[in-house]
């Protein structure tokens, strides 16, 4: 079987080209369609599964185009990766035919979802850098065409835009990494990359430079600051799409291409050191964010974003299995999460979590499973979230102990605003003047099947670290397990006293601290400056460039056509004035004397007989002039 | 046998042009002069198939397929020397290709189609001859041939400033292709001078450095290479050159904007490969980095200003400017992959262009406007356009898996092992192009569609709209998937330009 394992992505472009084909009479059946494909492909690669785990590994490669290689490699790392991705693509595909139930354009959408997810199980498949690189952009298209699936909205196509551009930046700084360690090794194969530099030929500051540039990249697929801002806007999408691309599988794509490239980060303690500041600012700046906001779907995006900056904390303190622990259970419990806020939405009509409210008396089933995915991020043990959410706060002690403080505080945010979100949207009076009731069946049975991955999951902690490091993992210290359930269990406490039991106001407490709350609320002011930063390139510098280039460059050209122009006039005018005016003038002698002239050649007999005398006589004259002068 | 192939599919569009001229004076029926000039102009595509089917892949670099040469003006020395390789192959392929396209393309057409189909035939027959034509004189020919057709094409058929514009595109190229003039002049009497022969046999000239070791004098190249550049530079065009072009597109037809943009320029970048860096490596490596400089301005100009245009098509003419700068770019590296990812960049670009003012001159047709202010919303009225318009765009942005990626990935690889700086700052070029595509996408494609465009219930495409785009964008997406075909048959092509780059340096 495992020869064959290049075949894993293929049933996916397969249903993709079907649904290209006839999805305009399947129409909402391009879903079941769709999940064949995903179906085949995770049945492929569970049929890899015994042989990959028992420590083989697979790969193919061939030339491209001159001189660069194409190549798939499987091993533990990718087939894990490539297991959750069909497994999870299922699930969304199966809630999909639920939830885009009375949308139009669903070839579109089933399309674009099926490319996504080939170009996802390439990603993780690629053996060298570049062909991840390639899907990576194919990715990113997706993302920009499902966000703008509503393209009618002007909000939709404006968050498109923004997802598409804002990682674009991070892609080209990517590029620009991937370029110079083509440049260093020869090759961005993942093996010769590693084993390069394992056996010493590299140079640190290149190594160094290369490393940063290829987690710029990293900073924008996976939204770490400064980059992050494409994310939350990138909600307009429909919420399959958030659950499949912007919390579950493309966001992570950083995350995995770093745990590939673990050894090369090992080897750049700079490099880790900036991994380590950008994910604890990510992680605490995001979370707190999260507190303040409304919007059921960017509460769970600014979460993601938070969640990611814990993975790359994880990747900067050196431990990647750690962040690819997390990276599974948060895909599990975040996509129960974006599915379960879908079908609140679906049920309720308002993406404002203060006009729900009350909301399990109707959605029973989505309330409750959306609570086992709370406990499991808020990271209650001994649920999944916990697990390896402990693993990254042990390594990030073991880092540096700043840095897991405040990762400990956000594990309260966490807690507090997961809580947060469940207590105003399930529990209480009903705030808004909806007509609640429970999704339909395929959108529930993907909540249903998740809750159990969201709250079990971590009971494969010791099998994956075990798998991908080959020897179990013992904490050497236990205080930043119990710092963190102890922040958690406050997270929770101060949830409840505010949100369910009103012990405390939460408007008193934003008031209070007003300046904060509005500093939030306007998310930093970073996007407000990025809008600032692109309008005076776009319109002002460009306008001003167009200017310089209408009439100082062009202005040139035309100043040399008019000069020519103008000499021309002048040759003109010198031409019939002068040469052809001393032409003419003769001309006018000579005419103005024929005219004259022309009165003695009247016609008449007498005139010319007269003329004739004269003549004679003249003759006469200048004869005998002439014989006297003799 | 293979030589008068050649000679087939240089001529056959001339008479082509003939024939469509004769026939439509003799029949006016509108239908019938289509039909007509379709049949004629696949002739010629048809030949340059079966021409592709016997091309030799495996032949060394620098040695010209379907070869032939005549004497022609003996006495001036003039010859009719023309051939193939892997680095005129894809440009005239490409131009056999775009013909039928823009004929089909050109079906609503309505004034005076006659002469409309004359003057593309002829034009084809132009193009086709400056990038087989080996001989000086002969490449003068129809390098100065090209602009005829054009200029008529601008003039009869252009929007409201077409008379601006169609003589300053006449006399801008026209001036440049003179200077070029004196420098062939020079290049042919310093042979005269070595070797006392008096020949505008290009292959003759080029192959006496190769076997006699003398090449021209450095400052005798250091003087002619310029000249030739300029030449060349007003046609790729390079900024500060450049301002011809947005004119003329603004105001040329849709199918003759499709020529310009993807053939026409092509011809600045063929010439400068073949003629000035092919004759005078020693010049093209002492003035690498004034046009690698050049190439980066262009790039980035053209991106910036692109960002500023409100007109569809004046934005898609800047975007040229721009994507033509990385072949100044790439070429002026001096390396390997880089060179040859430019030279890929002509035939990608020419793709990709055309697909481009297709959907343009497709939409102006469809709704009556291309300004982007006046659009917005028009994917919900056009969604089959829309579709292939956000393809096109991403093709042009450099999507991989497209062929706008290939180029861009050989230039930016092989650049970087050169000079890093440059590099760098000319892939900030990539962020500008996504940008000022995707902001026109979201300005004039997003949205809700106005009420007035809701109203007026515009076409979308028609059969003979798709055929043209679909053909190209397959394309465009199975030679980016699979690249191998043309990148071997460029590599083929320039190879032995490269080793004489490298001998140099």
């Amino acid at each position: 079987m495992l020869g064959y394992f290049w075949l894993i992505p293929l049933p996916v472009l397969v249903t993709l080209l079907l649904t290209l084909l006839f999805g305009k009479q399947l129409g909402l059946k391009s879903a079941w369609l769709g999940m064949c494909g995903t179906v085949l492909s995770f049945c492929l690669a569970l049929a890899c599964a015994p042989a990959v785990f028992t420590g083989e590994s697979a790969s193919l490669s061939f030339t491209w185009f001159d001189n660069l290689q194409f190549g798939f490699l499987l091993d533990k790392l990718s087939l894990i990766l490539l297991l959750l991705v069909a497994f999870l693509a299922t699930l969304i595909l199966l809630y999909a035919y639920g939830y885009m139930e009375h949308e139009s354009g669903l070839l579109r959408f089933f399309a674009e979802v099926q490319l996504f997810v080939f170009s996802m199980l390439l990603v993780v498949l690629a053996d060298n850098l570049l062909q991840a690189f390639i899907f990576w952009e194919i990715m990113g298209l997706c993302s920009y065409l499902l966000i703008g699936f509503w393209f009618f909205k002007p909000s939709a196509a404006a968050a498109a835009k923004k997802a598409f551009l804002v990682t674009r930046v991070g892609d080209v700084v990517m590029l620009v990494g991937i370029i110079l360690l083509f440049d260093m090794f020869g090759s961005v194969e993942y093996s010769v990359m590693l084993s390069q530099a394992a056996a010493g030929n590299y140079d640190e500051f290149w190594l160094t430079i290369a490393t940063l540039c290829i987690f710029g990249g990293v900073i924008g697929k996976s939204a770490q600051f400064p980059l992050h801002v494409w994310l939350p806007d990138a909600m307009e999408g429909p919420t399959p799409v958030s659950a499949l691309i912007h919390a579950a599988t493309m966001v992570k794509a950083g995350i995995y291409l770093c745990a590939r490239l673990f050894p090369l980060f090992a080897l750049t303690p700079n490099t880790a050191d900036f991994m380590l500041i950008i994910g604890t600012v990510t992680a605490l700046g995001t979370a707190l964010m999260a507190v303040v906001n409304r919007d059921f779907k960017r509460i769970l995006a600014f979460s993601t974003l938070s969640q990611l900056g814990f993975m790359v904390v994880s990747l900067g303190a050196l431990n990647y299995v750690a962040a690819i622990l997390h990276l599974i259970n948060h895909a599990f419990f975040k996509a129960l999460l974006f599915m379960g806020a879908g079908s609140a939405i679906h049920g309720t009509g308002t993406n404002d979590i203060y006009e729900m409210g009350g909301l399990l008396k109707y959605q029973k089933v989505t309330g409750l499973t959306i609570l086992c995915a709370t406990v499991s991020i808020a990271g209650l043990p001994p649920f999944a979230g916990f697990w390896s959410k402990d693993e990254i706060l042990l390594a990030a002690y073991l880092a540096a102990p700043p840095v897991f403080w405040l990762l400990a505080l956000t594990s309260l945010l966490t807690a507090f605003y997961m809580f947060r979100l469940f207590f105003v949207v399930f529990c209480g009076p009903k705030r808004g003047d909806y007509h609640g009731h429970e999704s339909s069946v395929p959108m529930i049975a993907p909540l249903v099947v998740l809750s159990f991955f969201a709250l079990g999951s971590g009971a494969l902690t010791q099998t994956i670290t075990v798998l991908l490091t080959g020897h179990t993992h013992s904490a050497s210290t236990h205080l930043p397990m119990i710092v963190s359930i102890f922040a958690v269990i406050i997270g929770i406490g101060l949830s409840a006293a505010v949100y369910l039991f009103n012990i405390f106001s939460a408007d008193k407490a934003a008031k209070a601290a007003a300046p904060l709350h509005k500093l939030l609320l306007n998310r930093y002011y970073i996007d407000r400056l990025y809008e600032k930063i692109s309008y005076w390139f776009a319109v002002r510098f460009a306008e001003l460039a167009d200017v310089i280039d209408k009439y100082v460059i062009d202005g040139l050209v035309n100043l040399v056509a008019r000069v020519n122009l103008g000499l021309a006039t002048f040759c003109r005018w010198f031409d019939y004035c002068v040469v052809d005016g001393l032409i003419r003038g003769f001309c006018f002698v000579v005419s103005g004397f024929g005219g004259y002239m022309r009165r003695y050649a009247s016609g008449g007999l007498q005139g010319y007989l007269a003329l004739v005398l004269v003549g004679v006589f003249v003759l006469l004259l200048v004869a005998i002039g002439g014989v006297s002068l003799l | 046998m293979s030589f008068d192939l050649l000679n087939i599919l240089l001529f056959l569009p001339l008479l082509g042009a003939a024939v469509v001229f004769v026939g439509g004076t003799l029949n006016k029926q509108p239908a019938f002069i289509k039909g007509l000039a379709l049949a004629v102009s696949l002739l010629p595509l048809a030949v340059n198939l079966y021409m592709l089917s016997l091309y030799d892949w495996q032949l060394p670099s620098g040695n010209y397929q379907f070869f032939g040469s005549v004497n022609w003006i003996a006495s001036l020395g003039i010859t009719y020397t023309v051939g193939l390789d892997g680095l005129s192959m894809p440009l005239v392929f490409l131009t056999s290709l775009l013909t039928p396209l823009v004929v089909l393309l050109s079906y609503d057409e309505h004034k005076d189609l006659r002469t409309f189909f004359t003057l593309l035939l002829l034009l084809e027959c132009g193009l086709i001859g400056v990038f087989v034509a080996l001989d000086f004189f002969l490449f003068y020919l129809f390098w100065e041939l090209v602009l005829i057709p054009m200029y008529f094409l601008i003039l009869g058929w252009g929007g409201p400033r077409r008379r601006y514009a169609a003589i300053k595109f006449f006399i801008y190229t026209h001036v440049a292709s003179l200077v070029m003039l004196v420098g062939i002049f020079a290049i042919v009497i310093w042979n005269f001078q070595q070797t006392g022969i008096f020949t505008f046999d290009f292959v003759a000239i080029s192959e006496i450095p190769r076997f006699s070791g003398v090449s021209l004098p450095l400052s005798l190249q250091y003087l002619i290479f310029p000249a030739l550049f300029f030449g060349f530079a007003v046609k790729i065009p390079t900024v500060p050159f450049h301002t011809w072009l947005p004119d003329a597109h603004v105001e040329a037809p849709t199918g003759g904007s499709v020529f310009l943009a993807a053939v026409m320029l092509k011809m600045g970048g063929y010439g400068l490969v073949r003629f000035a860096f092919g004759l005078m490596p020693e010049a093209a490596v002492h003035y690498a980095l004034p046009m690698a400089v050049l190439g980066i301005i262009s790039m980035l100009w053209g991106a910036v200003l692109a960002l500023a245009q409100d007109d569809l098509k004046k934005m898609i003419a800047y975007s040229s400017v721009s994507h033509m700068g990385l072949l100044l770019f790439g070429m002026a590296m001096l390396q390997e992959r880089a060179f040859n990812g430019a030279v890929l960049q002509m035939f990608a670009h020419g793709l990709i262009s055309a697909m481009l003012f297709m959907v343009c001159g497709i939409l102006q047709h469809s709704v009556g406007t291309r300004r982007i202010g006046d659009l917005g919303g028009v994917a919900s009225v056009l969604p089959r356009l829309s579709a292939i318009t956000v393809f096109t765009f991403f093709a042009s942005v450099g999507l991989p898996g497209l062929l706008g990626f290939i180029p861009e990935l050989q230039v930016f690889l092989g650049a970087f092992s050169v000079n890093k700086l440059l590099t760098v700052i000319a892939m900030l070029s990539m962020i500008v192009t996504a940008a000022y595509y995707l902001w026109a996408l979201e300005r004039a494609y997003f949205g809700q569609p106005s009420a007035d465009l809701q109203e007026k219930k515009p076409h979308d495409l028609q059969w003979f709209q798709t055929v043209p785009l679909l053909v190209l964008g397959v394309l465009v997406l199975v030679l980016g998937v699979w690249p191998a075909p043309i990148t071997d048959m460029v590599a083929q092509g320039t190879g032995y330009i490269i080793d004489l780059l490298g001998g140099v340096r």
